[in-house]
């Protein structure tokens, strides 16, 4: 009932806590030692990323339930447990914490000189927080995980940031732990209720999805607004989003990457692990708010992007629009929505978080973000342009790379849902190509480099593999998505039928 | 003929009594051995402590005594508090020790007056009868104006002190006059007989509710909820800092044992009256606290507000009690103990600055990480625990009080106090982002001051091992309650 561990050994915790352990090494590695801090970083990192090659490959796809399951009691008279498992819907996002990670902490190996230790640290105390947010199925755990990348990032904008770094880490920070808190006061909310039924009080997922269906109407609705706010505002769905702009653009380049790649789908995650299946009538009551939110993000982070003329702040607001699409197609409540929406999730992870480090690829050379003044830099840079302009075509949802499954995955469930929602969505795919393709042509094919023209050549190490890799992927999801969706189908419908919206899982959309 | 003697329990007041003696072996030190220098007097007071500790645990295994007629009760919920406030002066002496001598200030008048207070709020801790509470009370208070008069060259020091005196002197009249009243109506000051007077209502049904309002009020000042709270920024402010780091724990600690008990075992047939004012008090005090501290450029001035909005926390707590939601009362005994070192901790190294010749504006957090890390660290743990966030013991304080909210079916206090502590957030966020993320701007020299370092790393710990292992704090704080 609880899910089982086939593997007999406590690998989601090592695979979780081994970065927070890194981090504790890297602090007492003395100061001037910086290679050695940067080595241990991504030793650390990588041997995370093996270790999650090994869950991957003890993971049995197409099962329902939980996976790699790890139940202690923590503390017994209240009822909370260290509970951590795995299922289709957690555990490629899960891989791509680690993924992302792995690149955040080798494409700073060669770029970050001040205050190394902490920086790494931080890095790798973010990776616990956000690796632990995707497997904890007791809400107190999942709370303090949530919590727990809110400093480590925070720090990261604030200390290695550009700009006005201060004050967007300071949004950033509010804005979440608003949010959470928020949150916070419903899962105090659910511990009261669920202490009064048999078995005593309990927070644990598999027992809260049980309880669930027969609260009253009243307290779901409390259920769905009080975790709601959190999930929107880490989304970040219209009108939250507000915070993201700023963030993405002070941070440092390695934070872009984790907070666009990982952080904004713990919003996502959220939405499917946690506030559905506590609301399950509410949900379906009020999915009508999310869903208009999320068309309102569509467009009017669309119509922002086209507005922009700083390449990360492009990025960034095309983000918001995205993010629309992962909101859409989670409330859209068919399996192909929610199919698509974690697709979209995995993918925009995968291009969002390549596209910043090309920005930081950039910015490192030319020291400018403006796309008034770059220009011409394919004739410069051409195996980077190349790269880069394929994750673009990407982020606009071309055939054959990632976003276009998870779109057109979410436009079908849309569609189903309610025809008129594709209106929306057609938009979208127009101002998409438009902001998309007119930033490719400004900075890479119109005009002329100005200034030097002797640019240092690509690192092969920390810039071209990765970008390179995250590229591939995004086409392997692109060209070959059967197997992603056969791992997330079970889990999928499963909270669909829990949902009780009839489903005719054989039509599921497999390209 | 025989004079029936009341029946004396002198184990039940061990704890007292060891105080008693400690105070006055540091006096009888100065008299005989008028040269003793050096750690003599702090050892000397922490042994003190410790035995008294000793005793206190020692009656945590008796059950509950009621004796000296009747006026004091040896229970797991004085024993609670008397382990609270023992920590809180045992901490207090580990980190006054240096200040002490930097500044050379008399150290026997300042211990011996410590130990007084300590002894006083162990009193109203264990008061079981009106007057034993105001003795309490007064023992507590009247030895915390000296200490925050003791800078006595500092005018600011010495405007605290006086304030605090003037508007505490006026806030124990008004408790008088409310425990008069009650004497008058119920025709007793134990706490058992006014329950029982009071559960029979009847027409003089208004004068004990006015004489509830007279006490709470009373009491308010104490634990300085709002709108009783204006001595607090300068008292705060101006006493030694760490003065302040003892007084901001231990005297709301001792002042709520005592509202605690007195609203929970004197008045609980009341509960209909006095829950509402509690509430909007707490709603008050919550709010002005968080509100007023945004807008200080003194951490020292910003944690003295900060303070009276942890008070409204705790009120929040107490509001909700009930004989069946006696989480109400534990989560303020949990929240009174986490409190001791959030707070001290971080009054502590605000005064740990202050010994290296740093102050305690803003600026000069700029870069404490950089330039200090175990103490830029230690503070920044101690303002992520009174902001509330998870592995800190702050957190558990906060859910329980709005737990216990929940339960009485105040969901909406509950949601209302969780976003008041975002709001709160704002203000430690300023601070941290300056230890953190800023330059250093200030030099900070260096002198020894172990035990100082003790202390602050004894909270810091705390802070982060509660955090995670809070079920037997709040198991104990649970036994306290139902005894």
């Amino acid at each position: 009932m609880y899910g089982d561990n086939t593997l007999g050994f406590p690998i989601l915790s090592v695979v979780t806590l081994l970065p927070a352990v890194g981090a504790l090494l890297i602090a007492l590695i003395p100061k001037p030692a910086t290679n050695a801090v940067r080595w241990t970083a991504v030793a650390v990192a990588g041997v995370d990323m093996l270790l999650m090659l090994l869950v991957l490959g003890s993971y049995t796809a197409g099962r329902p339930g939980f996976q790699l399951v790890e139940r202690v009691e923590w503390a017994r008279s209240l009822g909370l447990q260290y509970y951590l498992g795995v299922d289709g819907i957690s555990i490629l996002l899960y891989f791509l914490t680690a993924l992302l990670s792995l690149v955040a902490v080798v494409y700073s190996f060669g770029n970050v000189e001040h205050r190394l230790k902490e920086y790494y640290a931080a890095l790798l105390v973010l990776e616990t927080g956000m690796l632990g947010v995707f497997v904890a199925l007791d809400l107190v755990l999942f709370y303090v995980f949530f919590e727990l990348t809110l400093i480590p990032m925070a720090l990261l904008i604030a200390v290695w940031g550009h700009g006005r770094k201060m004050y967007s880490a300071l949004k950033f920070f509010l804005y979440t732990f608003a949010g959470s808190l928020l949150m916070l006061a419903a899962i105090v909310s659910v511990y009261v209720q669920t202490s009064g039924q048999a078995g005593g009080p309990t927070l644990n997922y598999v027992d809260l999805v049980r309880q669930a269906p027969g609260w009253s109407s009243g307290f779901q609705t409390w259920m769905f607004w009080g975790f709601f706010f959190a999930f929107a505002v880490k989304m970040p769905l219209f009108p939250f989003h507000t915070w993201l702009p700023d963030a993405h653009v002070d941070a440092p380049t390695a934070g872009s990457v984790i907070l666009a790649g990982v952080l904004l789908k713990m919003g996502g995650y959220g939405f499917l692990r946690w506030q559905i299946p506590l609301s399950p009538d509410a949900s379906r009551q009020f999915a009508a708010v999310p869903i208009t939110l999320s068309v309102i993000a569509i467009l009017y982070g669309a119509y922002i992007t086209l507005m922009q003329r700083d390449l990360k702040k492009l990025i960034a607001y095309s983000s918001v629009a995205t993010m629309g699409f992962v909101v859409l197609g989670i409330f859209t409540f068919t399996t192909q929505g929610v199919q698509g929406a974690l697709i979209q999730m995995v993918s925009h992870g995968l291009i969002s978080g390549a596209l910043f480090l090309g920005v930081g690829v950039i910015y490192e050379r030319l020291h400018t973000r403006e796309i008034a003044k770059l220009g011409g830099l394919a004739t410069l840079m051409g195996p980077f342009a190349a790269l880069f302009v394929i994750l673009s075509l990407g982020n606009l949802g071309l055939p054959g790379l990632s976003a276009f499954v998870g779109e057109i995955l979410v436009t079908v469930g849309a569609f189903i849902r309610n025809p008129l929602l594709a209106v929306p969505v057609y938009f979208y795919i127009v101002v998409s190509a438009a902001y998309m393709l007119w930033m490719v042509a400004r900075v890479f094919y119109l005009g002329k480099p100005a200034g030097d023209h002797n640019l240092p050549p690509m690192n092969l190490w920390q810039e071209t593999l990765p970008l390179a890799g995250l590229a591939l992927l995004s086409v392997l999801i692109g060209v070959w998505a059967t197997p992603f969706l056969q791992t997330m189908e079970p889990s999928v419908t499963g909270l669909l039928n829990y949902l009780g919206v009839p489903q005719d899982t054989g039509t599921a959309f497999t390209p | 003929m025989q004079v029936p003697l009341p029946s004396i329990d002198l184990f039940a007041v061990s704890p007292l009594i060891a105080m008693t003696v400690t105070a006055s072996v540091l006096l009888l030190i100065t008299i005989f051995a008028p040269r003793v220098r050096g750690a003599v007097y702090p050892l000397v007071t922490l042994a003190g402590l410790l035995v008294t500790l000793g005793f206190v645990l020692a009656l945590l295994a008796r059950e509950p005594v009621v004796t000296f007629s009747g006026s004091w009760r040896a229970d797991q919920f004085s024993q609670y508090f008397g382990v609270t406030v023992l920590l809180a002066a045992m901490l207090a002496v580990l980190i006054s020790d240096s200040w002490l001598r930097l500044h050379q200030v008399s150290q026997v008048e300042y211990y011996a007056v410590l130990v007084c207070s300590t002894a006083g709020m162990i009193v109203s801790a264990s008061a079981y009868d009106l007057m034993t509470l105001f003795l309490g009370i007064e023992l507590m208070s009247v030895p915390t104006y000296v200490l925050t008069g003791f800078a006595k060259h500092r005018r600011e020091s010495n405007e605290g002190a006086m304030k605090y005196f003037l508007l505490g002197a006026f806030s124990s009249a008004i408790l008088l006059y409310g425990m008069t009243w009650t004497y008058g109506v119920t025709g007793s000051t134990r706490f058992d007989q006014i329950a029982s007077f009071a559960a029979q209502g009847g027409a003089a049904r208004p004068a004990v509710l006015l004489a509830m309002l007279l006490m709470v009020a009373g009491l308010g000042f104490k634990v300085a909820a709002v709108p009783f709270h204006q001595w607090t920024p300068d008292a705060y402010q101006g006493a030694p800092t760490v003065v302040t780091a003892f007084m901001s724990v231990a005297v709301k600690a001792g002042a709520f044992a005592a509202l605690v008990r007195l609203l929970t075992q004197a008045l609980p047939g009341m509960l209909d009256d006095w829950r509402p004012i509690l509430i909007v008090i707490s709603i008050l005090t919550m709010l002005i606290g968080n509100l007023a501290a945004i807008a200080q450029t003194d951490v020292k001035r910003m944690l003295a507000y900060s303070s009276i909005g942890h008070t409204g926390f705790m009120l929040v707590g107490l509001a909700m009690w009930s004989r069946d939601n006696t989480l109400g009362a534990s989560s303020v005994l949990f929240y009174a103990l986490a409190y001791v070192f959030m707070n001290l901790g971080a009054f502590g190294v605000l005064a740990w600055m202050e010994n290296h010749g740093g102050g305690t504006t803003l600026e000069h957090m700029d870069g404490l990480f950089a330039r200090a890390p175990a103490a830029g660290l230690a503070l920044g743990i101690f303002l992520l625990g009174l902001m509330g966030f998870p592995l800190t013991i702050g957190l558990p304080a906060k859910v329980f009080v709005f737990l216990s909210a929940v339960r009485a079916g105040h969901t909406w206090l509950a949601v209302l106090g969780f976003l008041i502590s975002a709001v709160a957030a704002v203000y430690y966020l300023r601070v941290l982002a300056r230890l953190f993320a800023y330059e250093p701007r200030y030099a900070l020299a260096s002198p020894r001051q172990p035990l100082m370092v003790l202390g602050l790393a004894i909270c810091a710990t705390a802070t982060v091992v509660f955090g995670l292992l809070f079920v037997p704090l709040l198991d104990f704080a649970e036994r306290a309650v139902g005894s």
